[in-house]
C-alpha cells in the first residue's frame, strides 16, 4: 500500500508537470517527445519494464552509488529508500504516462478558451493567468485521471510486488491463492477493495468541493 | 587423440541475411509515411489532393479512376505512421502465426544445442547467450529461444484472439441491448458493467485460473481472460449507439418505415463499425497484457508436470510465450535473456496491436481524430 500511494504520487506530480509543459508550449521538440515517451509508456508491460530497472538497479546503479544488495532482501525495513525506489520508480512509469497525456488533452482544449484570451487581454500576467484561470479548469479532468491512475498502478501492482519480492498486499494475495488459503485471501481482497473505495470518495470529495455545480459524481468518475 | 567440441549446426535464417534490406525497408516506409504526412498536413499541396487525402468527401464523383482511387488511398495509408507501423507488425506476427516453419532457423522442440559447443572460439555448455548460431541464445534444454518465440506466436496469440473475440461478443451485445432499448434493463446492464470495470482483469484472471486449474486447458483461460474487461467495449456500444439514434438520418428512416431490423443492419451498424474496430485492436493489446504478466507470475498454459516442482523445473509442453516467461524471474541475474527475450517479443506484439488499433482510428475516422 506504501508502495502503491508512492508511486502514485510521484507519477501524477511528475506527469502533471510534464503534462504542464509540454502543454502549454503545443509544438515544441519537448511536447513531441513528451507524448511519444507518455505514449509507449501507457502501453510497456510493467514486468519487461520491471526486469529492466531491476537488472539496471542491481548492475549498475547499485554499485555506482556503493549501496549494499538490500533490494531483494525483505529483512530491511519497508521504508528504506534503497528498496522502496527502483519498484516505485517501475510502478509510477503508467500513471505518469496517462497523468501527461491527460494534462496535455485537458490544456488543449482549456488554453484556447474565451476566458483565458480575456483574462490576457485585460492585461494580467502570465503565472497569474496560469494559476487562476487555467489550472482550476484542468483540475476536473486531473482528478478524475487520478483514480483511473490508482487503478492502473493496482492492477500492476501483483507483478511488481512479485518480482522485487515486497511483501505487500499483492505479493501475499497471490501467495494466498497459490496456498489455497481462501479466509486470508479474501481478507485481503477486502481490504484492497476499502483502500480503493476511500481513495475514491476521496476524490468524489474533492471534485465536489472544486465544480458545486455537479451533483451526480458518478457520471463523471467511472 | 584430440577431442574435437561439435560446432553448433548451421542454421537457415533467409532473413536474417537479408535483415539488412528488410530493416531499410521498414525504415525507408517510416520515414516516407512521416515525410508524407508532413506534407499532407502542412505543406500547401492543392486542395484537391489534399482533401482527397485527408479523405475529406466534400464532393462526390461518380467513376473515379483506379489510379486515382489507388494514389489517394495509398497516400492516405502511407501518411499514417502508426497504421504503417501496426501493419507491419502485425503482418510480421500473422506470418509467425501460420508459417513458422517458414520463419524459425530450427525445427521445434529441437534440443540442438544440448552438447558442448565451440562458439566463436569459447566451449559452451547448454543455456548458451545470444550468439551467431542462437541469436537469442537457447534455453537449460538446449532449444534455441528464438525457434521456440516464432512457434509460440500461434498459440499466445490465438489464445489472446479468442479471449477478445469473447469480450467483444458480451460487450457489443450488453452495450447493445442497453443502447438499443433505453430502459430499466439498460441501466441494469450498465450498472453491471461498472461493477466489472472495478474488478482488475490480472487479478481476476489470476484467481479464477488458478482456483480451477490451468491444467484443465484452453477454456479456464479464455473464461479467464475474457469475463472482465468487456465494460469498456459496452459502455462504448452505449454510448455510441445512442448517439447514432439521435441523428437526423435515423429519423428519416424510422419515418419512411423502416424495420428495427433493417435499421440497425443498414445505419446503426455501419456507423457503430469504425469505433468498434481500433476498440477490438487496443482490446487484443490488453488480453496480451494480460496474458503476459500470467505468464510470469507462472500461470501457463499447457502446464502438465504438477506445481510442486520449482518453477524453473517445469516441463511445458505448449511452445508459449507465457511459457517462457514462467520461472525465469530467479534466473534474470545469472541469464538474462532467457526471461527478456519472451517480454520483448511480447511488447513487440502489444506495441502493433496499440498502433494498429491508434492508426485504424485515424484512417476510419478523420474528423474525430483530428
Amino acid at each position: 500500500m506504501l508502495l502503491l500511494l508512492t508511486s502514485v504520487a510521484v507519477g501524477s506530480l511528475v506527469g502533471v508537470g510534464l503534462g504542464l509543459i509540454s502543454g502549454l508550449r503545443p509544438g515544441s521538440k519537448l511536447a513531441g517527445a513528451a507524448s511519444y515517451v507518455s505514449f509507449l509508456g501507457v502501453l510497456t508491460p510493467s514486468f519487461l519494464l520491471g526486469i529492466i530497472v531491476l537488472l539496471a538497479f542491481v548492475r549498475y546503479i547499485s554499485p555506482a552509488f556503493g549501496v549494499r544488495f538490500v533490494l531483494l532482501d525483505p529483512t530491511v525495513g519497508i521504508i528504506d529508500p534503497r528498496r522502496l525506489l527502483a519498484p516505485a520508480l517501475v510502478l509510477s512509469v503508467r500513471p505518469m504516462a496517462f497523468m501527461t497525456q491527460v494534462t496535455i488533452g485537458a490544456l488543449q482544449e482549456v488554453i484556447h478558451r474565451d476566458y483565458v484570451r480575456t483574462a490576457y487581454a485585460k492585461g494580467l500576467r502570465y503565472p497569474t493567468v496560469l494559476w487562476r484561470h487555467i489550472l482550476p479548469n484542468i483540475a476536473l479532468p486531473m482528478l478524475t485521471a487520478l483514480n483511473s491512475s490508482f487503478f492502473f498502478a493496482l492492477s500492476s501492482i501483483f507483478v511488481i510486488e512479485w518480482l522485487f519480492n515486497w511483501s505487500g498486499v499483492g505479493f501475499y494475495l497471490l501467495e494466498s491463492v497459490l496456498a489455497r488459503d481462501s479466509l486470508l485471501a479474501s481478507y485481503l481482497l477486502v481490504s484492497i477493495a476499502v483502500t480503493l473505495l476511500l481513495i475514491n470518495t476521496l476524490i468524489k470529495l474533492a471534485i465536489r468541493q472544486i465544480d458545486k455545480r455537479i451533483t451526480e459524481v458518478d457520471a463523471v468518475v467511472s | 587423440m584430440q577431442l574435437r567440441a561439435p560446432t553448433p549446426p548451421p542454421i537457415n535464417i533467409w532473413w536474417m541475411r537479408y535483415s539488412s534490406v528488410l530493416i531499410g525497408v521498414v525504415v525507408a516506409l517510416v520515414v516516407l509515411s512521416m515525410i508524407l504526412r508532413r506534407w499532407v498536413s502542412h505543406i500547401k499541396v492543392s486542395a484537391w489532393m489534399r482533401r482527397r487525402a485527408l479523405g475529406k468527401r466534400t464532393e462526390v464523383k461518380l467513376g473515379r479512376g483506379l489510379l486515382e482511387r489507388s494514389v489517394t488511398g495509398g497516400v492516405r495509408f502511407l501518411s499514417n505512421t502508426s497504421l504503417v507501423l501496426g501493419s507491419l507488425i502485425i503482418l510480421t506476427l500473422l506470418v509467425a502465426a501460420f508459417t513458422p516453419q517458414a520463419l524459425a532457423p530450427y525445427e521445434k522442440d529441437l534440443d540442438i544445442g544440448r552438447f558442448l559447443q565451440m562458439i566463436e572460439g569459447t566451449l559452451m555448455a547448454p543455456p548458451i547467450p545470444p550468439s551467431p548460431p542462437y541469436p537469442m541464445g537457447t534455453d537449460h534444454q538446449g532449444r534455441d529461444v528464438l525457434t521456440q518465440v516464432i512457434y509460440g506466436t500461434r498459440l499466445t496469440l490465438g489464445l489472446a484472439l479468442a479471449a477478445t473475440l469473447i469480450r467483444l461478443t458480451i460487450g457489443v451485445g450488453l452495450g447493445g441491448v442497453a443502447g438499443w432499448r433505453q430502459s430499466g434493463v439498460s441501466q441494469q446492464i450498465l450498472s453491471l458493467s461498472a461493477v466489472s470495470a472495478s474488478i482488475p482483469s490480472l487479478l481476476f484472471a489470476y484467481l479464477f485460473i488458478v482456483s480451477i486449474g490451468p491444467q484443465q486447458g484452453f477454456g479456464v483461460f479464455l473464461l479467464g481472460l475474457a469475463l472482465t474487461g468487456w465494460a469498456e467495449l459496452t459502455n462504448l456500444v452505449n454510448a455510441a449507439i445512442g448517439w447514432i439514434k439521435a441523428q437526423p438520418y435515423m429519423e428519416g428512416a424510422r419515418t419512411l418505415g423502416s424495420t428495427p431490423g433493417h435499421l440497425i443492419r443498414r445505419h446503426v451498424f455501419p456507423n457503430l463499425a469504425p469505433q468498434l474496430l481500433p476498440a477490438f485492436a487496443l482490446e487484443l493489446s490488453a488480453a496480451t497484457l494480460i496474458l503476459a504478466e500470467l505468464g510470469f507470475l507462472g500461470i501457463v498454459f499447457g502446464e502438465q508436470a504438477p506445481s510442486s516442482i520449482p518453477q524453473s523445473l517445469r516441463v511445458v509442453q505448449a511452445a508459449e510465450w507465457g511459457g517462457m516467461l514462467s520461472g525465469s524471474r530467479i534466473l534474470l541475474f545469472s541469464k538474462p535473456w532467457l526471461p527478456l527475450m519472451p517480454a520483448m517479443a511480447f511488447m513487440v506484439a502489444i506495441l502493433g496491436f496499440n498502433l494498429f488499433g491508434i492508426g485504424l482510428r485515424g484512417w476510419l475516422d478523420p474528423y474525430r481524430s483530428s
